[in-house]
């Protein structure tokens, strides 16, 4: 039998065998109070306020009680409400609580349970302890003063991003969180990922970018996809009076706990560069403002009497922009690419060459967490991908094996078993380890052997020897390629290495949407007479720089003003992710919504139609 | 010629009373005589764990004719060398006077010695606790051999359960019981633990135990590894005993070498190591599952349970964890049968304890009695209350404890009776209060203690203690409201109710005793803003002189620590701003001319 | 009939007078309210300075001087019941903030610290003195009914006044609670 029955408050419930009171009665719309349980986190029964009686004589917490037949639960006896009323007062009156103050007045899990017991009065006097409020980071703002110490955010850190920036110090009252060894958080290893704000329940830690703009149980909330990295994360973002308040993670359920990016959570709030409004064209050394119209007809002039056309798009759109930007600028006989793209088609080509079938494809990454051992090229992943890069700290957390080799500084330092730094180009160090493996045990034991395989590489031949080890000793292994690795020869010898060692591969590149892989696209013309880039809300420009550079006439449509815009001859405005609507597809192949947030602020509503336009005037 | 040993006790206590002083001046009056054949250093003078006895330390006990000399100072040394050890008579003045002013001779005759049953304390005070010679001298790890070749490990398990003998670390948890539900468990991996994170205030039973008889534990640890089929033990101990830290790396540094510990153990296929694990000293790691997670490297802090250390305890794995005091049992009854252990002490609570013994009674120490003593015996046995005061409260059970007043003296010390009186066995903390103790101040003190010790993990026992506290600190300050005394049993219903651990639930246990009993005494302080025993010092008054008593002797101004004292016309006067009310000047006045007040 | 309306007596201590004018923001009711109860003193709507015999006592603020504990005194002697309206009269409020630092520190940064050269710490027999700490009502005495709020909506104000005139105690549950 897989179900338990049990009762609760007098009627009859049914639950599965293995969950806890709290969550069974969570089922069936019982609601129990609590402060430290969070439903993406380990529950560590902290706060007591989900204390139950169980069978008429025991008090126990309901988050940490498994369910079982015949249990006899009150959720709501007089003690159990006096005694969640003395603990909420203790809670409330010895920190630093001024409700009116607190940025999250009205979002404060705290103050919404001390509404509920209706406490009205105190019997404590405040205590006065003396906390600092930490405002060193970018985005947090960690005020000790109005933290309860339920602990969610040290569980967050380490659960969900694996990061481990978060911990408890101190003991009895003087126990707080700490960061790193006692530094600031702007000074410490934080990765800026927000999961620790979003699971506070009270304000003690809150968002620079968010703070004071509304509350979000007054807000409007939208879910929608992030376009920023291909990992698709799913995004709750409140909206109040048409303006983004707070972006929250939505995948609570999910592997990645509903942890967001700097990208995905912060960034877009940050953006303050001006919006486009207007189409700009830069002519003889002077700048004018045109209509939008006008600017398609100065750009399809452009493109009509052109014939070395290169379009180039940022890889955070949706599949339907690029589509239709994709046709317009095909219907000018433009070459197409993408961000990118490039690395996908280089992919592909090794992959023919050396017969590299799709099942060495890991097709979920979340697969990374179930790995022996991690190979791991080109950390910058770090901040590429974070929300990849912390499934790669959790399995490691695990016991995973993790061996990174890059060309600079290993961004997993604290977290690798083995990291290797090479210089340019990471090539050979596979080539190395392919040929060490290919070579067998014997060469691998004799050390002077590897060394003349080492040539005059500055890596020590133990260290190789290593990796050989690790990866003959593992069952399940993955290799992960960063999306900085775009040479053929790199992609070809550690495709061959995953086929030696039968590994499996996730390979990143620069595109949130991966739909890219779907599109045709090709090398653009390097020195163009039109240089037609679509930059969207991109930060990241430096190629697309380079491709306005060699360009006799450059069209930009971005968002905001940029150096990018500030070198293109003609500027047409251009959408911002929340402003975007239509769908992407996430490195695991799935398609997943986008939703209009908020309404166009810039010069321009719709870009699907403007380039409808612009495909018919040739 | 019979070899004379001389053993000196050197125990933490006895260390810090000289007793390393002590020892050096005997070596030199040895030497000075030309004694050094007749008592090679090596052998004649033992250095041991504790005798008991602590407040007769330094002492040495001379063998074989077992006399005792206590509280001894160097310059006492060289008559005993000249008399006893030359001339073979006893120095009659440096023996020890017993409670009936009678000299006594013998250890073994001490008043304080004779009503103890030494079970558990067996060897402390009786070998070096560094030489495992000296071990295998009393019979030491023969328990274990015979457990580990001649009983099966289920036989060991029913033996334990047979003995009826039960966790010394407070609860009194049947230790056989925790042993057979351990070896049920099937994994790879099982652990013994032994927990010697010793930390209510006054106890020092496991230090003792450590320090003077490390390899017991040791052979009673191997047993249960043995019995429940783990081969690797840990032993917990505090940062702050270093001495004990000390003779256990002895001892199993010992152990290993002579093939005691490792693999393949009497040559029955069984291995079994034991490592060392230094705690920092946080209370709330005696709690078991917040020391597992101090071995582990995390945070000392408690964990749920279920599930139990015996299902999934360290790293995950099942763990027998037990007091330093359980496993000090353990070759004991092996070696003389559940039977014999069980003829000691009480049907539900068979075989002995070990108190701490401290406060004011005459002598202070270590005191192992048979369970079912009861109070007034063991009142006895430390010779009373000191300086014939009145006996008012015993407080047992440390922090997580009660006081016991007069009406209950005749209570048998076992743990039903103990939990029945309200208070808990508790580690074996007994701390006897005589008439002169403000009992707000003892809840006070010992609520200071936990609120200090609380990891912070749950709010009741983190924010509550301290608030209890504070209230306890405005009534012993004078500022009480009647109030405040409902708010404190509120408070401790809700921390005694909700808080995660034994240490939060046990923490309102001393407040809520004291105002069971002497519920009078905090309505003194509250409503009359006075301290019957003057020892809250915000509620005395300032100390006055009578002048038609007062001889001017000036004895009390070279007492004053505040010099609030000065000389008058024919008398003394106390400055009222600057007495701090201390008593010092009322105590030392020959002619009893100073009171608190300015009563005449 | 005048006689027999319950008598009404608010006072503000150290506050805002945001209570007061919250409310003031119940509208229409104050018309009905003038019908059912007659005002002794209320700062906001008369100038009568001293608090007379009264069923009913309403007071805003933070008790953070020794004029406030006299008037708070004198108000509990004259009501029957004593009605404690907003954060501050309830539990302190942000007023206790300066329960951070002494007194004599806060005047020395406020008056002298950050001020012109000229300034010093205000020293006229005239001007109450600062308490120690500053206090919630409750702290000095008894409060009967607690309307919480910084400041209570009208609404809420409201309702209390009406429980109140119907004899009853009201207590505000959880949608009418707000700090």
């Amino acid at each position: 039998m897989n179900t338990v029955n049990f009762n609760v408050d007098g009627q009859d419930i049914s639950a599965k065998k293995g969950m806890t009171v709290m969550e069974a009665c969570e089922e069936h719309g019982i609601t129990i109070p609590k402060l430290c349980q969070h439903e993406a986190l380990e529950n560590v029964m902290a706060c007591r306020l989900c204390s139950v009686e169980v069978n008429g004589k025991q008090i126990l917490p309901s988050c940490g009680l498994q369910v079982d037949d015949g249990l006899k639960i009150q959720t709501q006896t007089d003690h159990l409400k006096k005694y969640r009323r003395k603990i909420l007062e203790l809670i409330y009156r010895s920190e630093n609580h001024y409700c009116m103050f607190c940025e999250s007045d009205g979002d404060c899990e705290l103050q919404d349970l001390m509404y509920e017991h209706e406490i009205d009065r105190f019997e404590f006097p405040r205590m006065y302890p003396e906390w600092p409020v930490d405002s060193s980071h970018d985005y947090i703002i960690k005020d000790s003063n109005r933290c309860i110490r339920c602990g969610r955010c040290v569980r967050a850190c380490d659960e969900v991003v694996g990061n481990h920036t978060l911990s408890l110090g101190g003991r009895g009252i003087n126990n707080r969180i700490i960061v790193d060894a006692g530094v600031p958080l702007g000074e410490s290893t934080c990765t800026s990922c927000g999961m620790c704000l979003q699971v506070c329940p009270t304000g003690a830690i809150f968002s620079k970018l968010s703070m004071f703009k509304g509350v979000k149980k007054e807000c409007d909330m939208t879910t929608t996809t992030c376009l920023s990295c291909s990992m698709g994360c799913g995004t709750n973002v409140y909206t109040k009076t048409g303006h983004i308040v707070e972006i929250e993670g939505a995948d609570i359920h999910k592997e990645s706990g509903g942890q967001l990016c700097e990208f995905g959570r912060f960034k877009p709030l940050a953006n303050k560069g001006e919006r486009i409004k207007n189409v700009i064209l830069r002519e003889d050394g002077e700048e004018k403002e045109l209509s939008l119209s006008e600017g398609l007809e100065k750009a399809s002039e452009m493109l009509v009497k052109s014939y070395r056309i290169s379009a180039y798009a940022s890889g955070d759109l949706t599949c339907e922009d690029l589509d239709a930007f994709a046709y317009a600028m095909r219907a000018h006989g433009a070459l197409f690419d993408v961000v990118g793209a490039k690395r996908h088609r280089f992919e592909t080509e090794v992959k023919r060459r050396i017969n590299m079938i799709e099942g060495h494809f890991v097709t979920d990454i979340r697969e990374i967490m179930k790995a022996d051992n991690i190979l791991l090229y080109d950390t910058s992943i770090y901040h590429t991908h974070p929300i990849l890069a912390s499934y790669i700290r959790r399995a490691t957390s695990n016991g995973t094996k993790l061996i990174t080799i890059d060309a600079y500084e290993d961004k997993f330092w604290n977290h690798s078993d083995k990291s290797i730094t090479i210089e340019s180009p990471k090539t050979q160090l596979t080539r190395l380890v392919n040929q060490v493996i290919k070579e067998g045990k014997a060469s691998i034991e004799d050390l002077s052997r590897v060394s003349s395989i080492l040539g005059g590489l500055r890596v020590h031949p133990k260290d190789v020897m290593e990796i050989v080890n690790l990866l003959e000793e593992a069952t399940y292994d993955i290799i992960i390629i960063g999306d900085e690795i775009i040479d053929r020869w790199s992609l070809r010898h550690i495709f061959e290495l995953a086929k030696l060692e039968g590994s499996y591969v996730i390979s990143l590149n620069h595109a949130g949407n991966q739909y890219i892989k779907n599109l045709e696209t090709e090398g653009v013309y390097e020195e163009p007479e039109v240089a037609y880039i679509l930059a969207g809300d991109e930060e990241d420009q430096a190629d697309m720089k380079e491709l306005i550079e060699k360009a006799d006439f450059s069209i930009v449509q971005s968002a905001r003003r940029s150096e990018l815009t500030e070198m293109a001859d003609l500027v047409i405005p251009s959408l911002t992710m929340f402003e975007r609507e239509g769908t992407t597809i996430d490195i695991n192949g799935v398609k997943n919504k986008v939703e209009r947030i908020t309404e166009p602020k810039g010069g321009i509503r719709s870009e699907i139609g403007f380039f409808e336009e612009l495909a018919k005037m040739r | 010629m019979v070899r004379k040993e001389i053993l000196i006790c050197s125990g933490t206590g006895c260390l810090s009373a000289g007793s390393e002083e002590i020892e050096e001046r005997l070596m030199d009056e040895l030497w000075k005589h030309e004694l050094e054949d007749k008592y090679p250093l090596t052998r004649a003078i033992k250095r041991t764990g504790c005798m008991g006895p602590c407040n007769l330390g330094p002492m040495i006990i001379i063998r074989p004719e077992d006399t005792f000399y206590g509280n001894l100072k160097p310059a006492d040394v060289e008559r005993i060398v000249e008399e006893h050890l030359l001339k073979g008579r006893v120095v009659y003045d440096l023996l020890i006077e017993d409670i009936d002013g009678r000299r006594v001779e013998e250890f073994e005759k001490l008043d304080f010695i004779r009503g103890q049953k030494k079970v558990v304390m067996r060897d402390s005070g009786d070998i070096d606790p560094s030489s495992l010679e000296d071990y295998l001298k009393v019979d030491g790890y023969m328990a274990a051999r015979k457990a580990i070749m001649d009983m099966e490990r289920n036989e060991i398990v029913k033996e334990i359960k047979d003995s009826g003998l039960r966790g010394r670390g407070g609860a009194g948890f049947p230790t056989g019981l925790k042993w057979e539900l351990a070896a049920k468990e099937i994994s790879d991996q099982k652990y013994i633990v032994c927990n010697g994170d010793e930390g209510d205030p006054g106890a020092f039973m496991d230090r003792s135990v450590l320090e003077g008889d490390p390899h017991s534990i040791i052979e009673g640890m191997m047993i249960a590894g043995y019995a429940v089929g783990a081969d690797q033990g840990y032993i917990y101990v505090r940062a702050e005993y270093p001495l004990a830290i000390r003779n256990l790396q002895k001892a199993i540094r010992d152990a290993e070498s002579e093939g005691y510990l490792g693999e393949n153990l009497f040559n029955q296929g069984f291995d079994f190591n034991v490592e060392l694990r230094v705690g920092a000293g946080a209370f709330v790691c005696g709690e078991e599952t917040a020391l597992l997670s101090s071995i582990e490297g995390k945070q000392g802090r408690p964990k749920y349970r279920p599930p139990y250390p015996v299902q999934s305890g360290l790293w995950g794995k099942p763990t027998v964890i037990n007091n330093v005091e359980t496993f000090g049992n353990i070759a004991m009854i092996i070696k003389y049968g559940s039977e014999w252990f069980r003829d000691i002490g009480t049907e539900g609570s068979p075989g002995t304890k070990v108190f701490a013994v401290a406060g004011d009674v005459e002598n202070t120490g270590l005191i192992e009695v048979a369970m079912g003593t009861t109070i007034r015996e063991m009142i006895n046995i430390a010779g009373g209350v000191a300086d014939g005061k009145r006996f008012k409260a015993v407080q047992i059970g440390g922090p997580a404890g009660g006081v016991i007043p007069e009406q209950y003296l005749d209570t048998p010390i076992d743990y039903d009776s103990l939990k029945e009186a309200g208070t808990i066995m508790g580690s074996g903390g007994f701390i006897v209060l005589d008439e002169d103790t403000c009992m707000v101040d003892v809840a006070k003190f010992f609520l200071d203690f936990t609120q200090d010790e609380s990891c912070g993990k749950c709010p009741p026992c983190r924010l509550g203690t301290k608030r209890m506290l504070d209230i306890l600190d405005k009534i012993t300050k004078g500022n009480g409201e009647a109030k405040d005394l409902d708010k404190l049993q509120d408070l401790a219903e809700t921390i005694q109710a909700t808080s995660f651990c034994g240490l939060g639930q046990a923490s309102p246990n001393p407040v809520l005793s004291t105002l069971k009993f002497f519920r009078d005494e905090y309505e003194t302080h509250v409503h009359d803003k006075k301290c019957p025993t003057g020892t809250c010092k915000a509620l005395v008054e300032a100390y006055t002189i009578n002048e038609e008593t007062c001889v001017t002797c000036g004895r009390c101004i070279e007492v004053c620590p505040v010099d609030a004292i000065s000389s008058g016309e024919n008398t003394y006067v106390i400055d009222p701003e600057k007495c701090i009310s201390c008593s010092e000047c009322a105590k030392i006045c020959p002619v009893d001319a100073i009171s608190e007040g300015d009563e005449k | 009939m005048a006689e027999n309306k319950p008598k009404v007596a608010t006072a503000c201590m150290c506050g805002c007078s945001g209570c007061h004018m919250s409310f003031l923001d119940v509208d229409e009711f104050v018309k009905d309210l003038a019908e059912l109860v007659e005002f002794q003193s209320s700062h906001v709507i008369m100038d009568v300075k001293e608090i007379e015999k009264v069923d009913i006592g309403i007071m805003e603020g933070t008790i953070t001087n020794d004029e406030n504990v006299e008037v708070a005194k004198k108000m509990r002697e004259n009501c029957d019941i004593l009605v404690a309206w907003g954060d501050c009269a309830c539990f302190g409020g942000i007023m206790t903030m300066r329960n951070f630092e002494k007194v004599d520190k806060i005047l020395e940064e406020c008056y002298l610290e950050k001020s012109d050269e000229e300034s010093v710490v205000p020293d006229d027999e005239l001007i109450p003195t600062l308490t120690d700490k500053a206090k919630g009502l409750d702290e000095i005495i008894d409060v009967d009914v607690y309307i919480p709020g910084c400041p209570p909506s009208a609404d809420v104000i409201r309702y209390g006044l009406e429980k109140l005139l119907e004899g009853e105690i009201p207590k505000l549950d959880k949608d009418k609670l707000r700090y």
